[in-house]
């Protein structure tokens, strides 16, 4: 009876939080409208953003988008009393196929233009802001002042950003002296490696840096002339339903540049004005001819990406492997801890087991890209070692996650599968004179790895498509592969697919791969004929 | 010469082995007989420790082992000196049945691989199985899993064999011949200690026949002393169920 009210109690108290949770979530979120053309001769425009780009647009203290960007959108909700914006935040390469996917009309967030965009989708006339590019390094660096000092350095860049896009441009001119690491999200996990020198440096927007050094409290800053003027953009979808929103906006923006209010929020949120027109802005925009349509689907440049792409299926296959083999040593250990209820280390072995299945992957990664260093320095303090740990390879990093979290769910696998084994296979072993060791290794494992192949064959398909997250600590996988050549002409959708494609194919074979091995392994559980 | 004493052995407050002694002379071969539940299977396995016994002293072959001032090396000794013939047969699975009579003597007694699979034809040949050498377990009948059993047993060339009801999960049909197989060791002077229901075979083989009930020796001697004439009244109910229901199946 106790323990039924105690249950139905807990039960509530659950349901309860669920509901305060998702009622805080929802109040919180009013800008996620509805996406209906027409209500009452209002125009519903949903508006995406990323949120994260701090000061543009980005979630203040009490969950509410805000920032440059949306105060400008905000002032032309104001002035256009047949349009409602609402807003959406969402992942930067996801902006675009959401534009295309008509889940969002605009896009406000810092878009420049060149000739790929305008390709595939229209610019209003206005820009609504000028932002300048910087170099950023160490505060201690006074040896990179241009472009050209880049010449032999590591610079990090957030993939199909306008600043990669000027390091790619400098490179196909100069025959590649700098070399570029690609980087997934926002610039702070680029600027934190600046500063725990993994990189050189980067080129990013001068207001956005100098915000999130401060904020962060890095030791980095500015230097050097602007690399680059670059005017941003409100970016409308191509079509004549989008053709009016997006000549309303032009309109405002024409206005309030005109009276000076545009002027006003910029001084407002930096301290001075990046909206003056400059005519050298033009120049930026890729001199180099590439093809560019508006199909749906760009058969020619799936194919043609296909084999850019597939060139880094051995990464994704290293990261796998290496995982699989180095989680099978830990997951054995793991279980064999836990069978053998070794003291203390069976304390050690639940608590990783519970914290690796009841935490992300890519929280674990995070935790790894940036805690470790940080171990390792502390550590470098207090007994001297001489490890330089800026010089880590980010891949060892995608390693110790991927090994730590696999270790963790075949520990269970391989636990179940060495209890399945038999208790009279052991007692033969020890009645012929085994040790305890031998029975282990001859008797034991060989029969548990034939019970607990099939489940080691979904754990590998499992880690294989979870490396796709590889690119978020800056290792270049299938999928990072894919996101950069995606990025170079905002084809995201084609190469998307080419990378989908290239998974199942490894999949497959590996599956069949599995399959031939249990048969193998099978042989002496079959009948006569087997 | 085998020889236990005093053994004793409970599982949590059941008292299953309540000082069990007795001794068995190099060649002998020693029946126990007993209802289910009298603890003859716990005292095999108290002898190899596959169960650690509570308490007693196991002498076997020139080493003394005495419970509680056990260390790992004297037990793995202990177990080298004595072979075990299981109800469940226990092959290793993934053993052919040549292999699974190396195992013991590639890996206990370290012998070379060559000489391990010769001489583990030779006791398969003596079981009847030289054209089963490379059969897994599982496409052999129950019957020639036992004689790999006791293949393996053999081989090792143990102070003592122990059989634990070897013939009880074996169809009807197929106890004959493991128990012609378990009467031609018997005659070639292995040392043996046979737990079983095999009354007949008893009275053949045995030098001595022991009756165990409720975790104490009830009766000990001859085969025709404790089958043929028991004085204890326990012995003769068991020996009673035994023989009618022996009967009943043979009608």
């Amino acid at each position: 009876m106790y323990k039924k009210n105690r249950l139905r109690k807990a039960v509530i108290l659950f349901l309860l939080l669920c509901t305060v949770l998702t009622g805080c979530a929802s109040q919180k979120n009013p800008s996620t409208s509805n996406r209906s053309k027409e209500s009452g001769g209002v125009r519903k425009v949903v508006v995406g953003t990323e949120g994260t780009y701090q000061p543009f647009n980005y979630k203040d203290e009490k969950n509410q988008l805000t920032g440059y960007d949306i105060d400008v959108v905000k002032e032309i909700d104001k002035r256009l009393d047949d349009v409602e914006f609402g807003y959406v935040a969402a992942q930067w390469d996801s902006l675009f196929l959401g534009l295309e996917s008509r889940k969002y009309d605009m896009i406000a967030d810092q878009i420049s233009k060149d000739e790929e965009r305008e390709g595939k989708y229209s610019f209003p006339g206005n820009s609504y802001f000028n932002s300048v590019a910087s170099l950023i390094v160490r505060d201690n660096n006074d040896t990179i002042k241009t472009m050209d000092d880049l010449k032999g350095k590591k610079v990090g860049v957030s993939v199909g950003t306008t600043f990669a896009q000027i390091l790619e441009k400098y490179n196909r001119k100069h025959g590649s002296p700098i070399s570029i690491e690609y980087y997934e999200g926002n610039i702070s996990s680029v600027l934190q490696d600046i500063e725990a020198g993994r990189l050189d440096a980067t080129i990013n927007d001068k207001v956005i840096a100098k915000e999130h050094i401060k904020e962060l409290g890095l030791k980095l800053k500015t230097t050097g002339e602007p690399v680059i003027t670059v005017p941003s953009y409100f970016v409308f979808r191509k079509g004549s339903d989008s053709e009016g929103l997006r000549s309303k906006v032009d309109e405002a923006l024409s206005e309030m540049r005109a009276d000076g209010t545009l002027s006003k929020i910029s001084t407002k949120w930096f301290g001075e004005d990046f909206t003056a027109v400059e005519q050298q802005d033009q120049q930026q925009a890729g001199e180099e001819k590439k093809e560019s349509s508006s199909e749906l689907l760009d058969v020619k440049y799936m194919v043609k990406s296909f084999p850019e792409i597939l060139r880094y299926a051995p990464v994704t296959l290293m990261i796998s492997l290496v995982s699989m083999l180095v989680g099978l040593i830990i997951g054995l250990i793991t279980a064999l801890v836990k069978i053998y209820r070794i003291p203390v280390l069976k304390w050690l072995a639940s608590f990783y087991v519970s914290f690796i299945r009841g935490t992300p992957l890519l929280v674990q990664m995070y935790l790894s890209y940036y805690g470790i260093p940080k171990i390792l320095g502390f550590m470098q303090g207090h007994y001297q070692w001489n490890v330089d740990v800026s010089n880590i390879p980010a891949i060892v990093f995608v390693y110790v996650s991927f090994s730590l979290n696999t270790g963790a769910y075949l520990s269970e696998t391989i636990r179940s599968a060495i209890q399945a084994v038999d208790k009279g296979q052991l007692e033969a072993a020890y009645s012929v004179g085994m040790s305890r060791l031998q029975a282990m290794v001859r008797i034991v494992f060989p029969q548990a790895l034939t019970i607990a192949l099939p489940n080691f064959g979904n754990s590998f398909i499992s880690l294989l498509k979870d490396t796709s997250l590889a690119f978020i600590i800056a290792v270049v996988d299938i999928m990072g592969q894919a996101k950069i050549v995606g990025a170079r002409n905002l084809r995201f959708f084609e190469v998307y697919i080419d990378s989908a494609i290239i998974y199942w194919l490894i999949c497959l074979v590996v599956g069949k791969g599995v399959s031939v091995m249990e048969k193998r392994l099978n042989k002496y559980e079959g009948g006569m004929t087997a | 010469m085998i020889e236990i004493k005093n053994m004793h052995k409970s599982y949590n407050e059941n008292e299953v082995l309540k000082g069990i002694g007795f001794r068995v002379k190099k060649g002998e071969v020693y029946v126990i007989l007993g209802p289910s539940g009298s603890g003859k299977s716990t005292l095999l396995r108290c002898i190899n420790f596959l169960e650690k016994p509570d308490k007693g002293k196991i002498h076997i072959g020139g080493l003394t082992v005495e419970v509680g001032k056990t260390n790992r090396k004297q037990i793995n000794e202990l177990r080298k000196r004595t072979a075990m013939v299981f109800q469940h047969y226990n092959l290793f699975r993934n053993k052919t049945s040549v292999e699974n009579v190396m195992e013991g003597l590639i890996t206990a007694q370290r012998m070379d691989k060559k000489e391990a699979y010769e001489k583990s034809v030779s006791y398969l040949e003596k079981v009847g199985l030289e054209d089963r050498l490379d059969y897994y377990p599982s496409q052999l009948s129950g019957g020639q899993q036992q004689r790999v059993g006791i293949a393996r047993a053999l081989a090792l060339d143990p102070d003592v064999m122990m059989f634990d009801e070897p013939t009880s999960a074996l169809d009807p049909e197929l106890v004959g011949e493991v128990l012609d197989v378990m009467k031609s060791v018997a005659r070639d002077g292995r040392t043996m200690i046979v737990v079983t229901h095999e009354i007949e075979f008893a009275r053949e083989v045995a030098s001595n026949v022991i009756f165990m009930d409720g975790g104490v020796i009830v009766e000990e001697g001859s085969p025709s002393q404790v089958i043929d004439h028991p004085q204890e009244d326990r012995t003769k109910q068991f020996l009673n169920r035994v023989t009618h229901s022996k009967l009943q199946m043979a009608q």
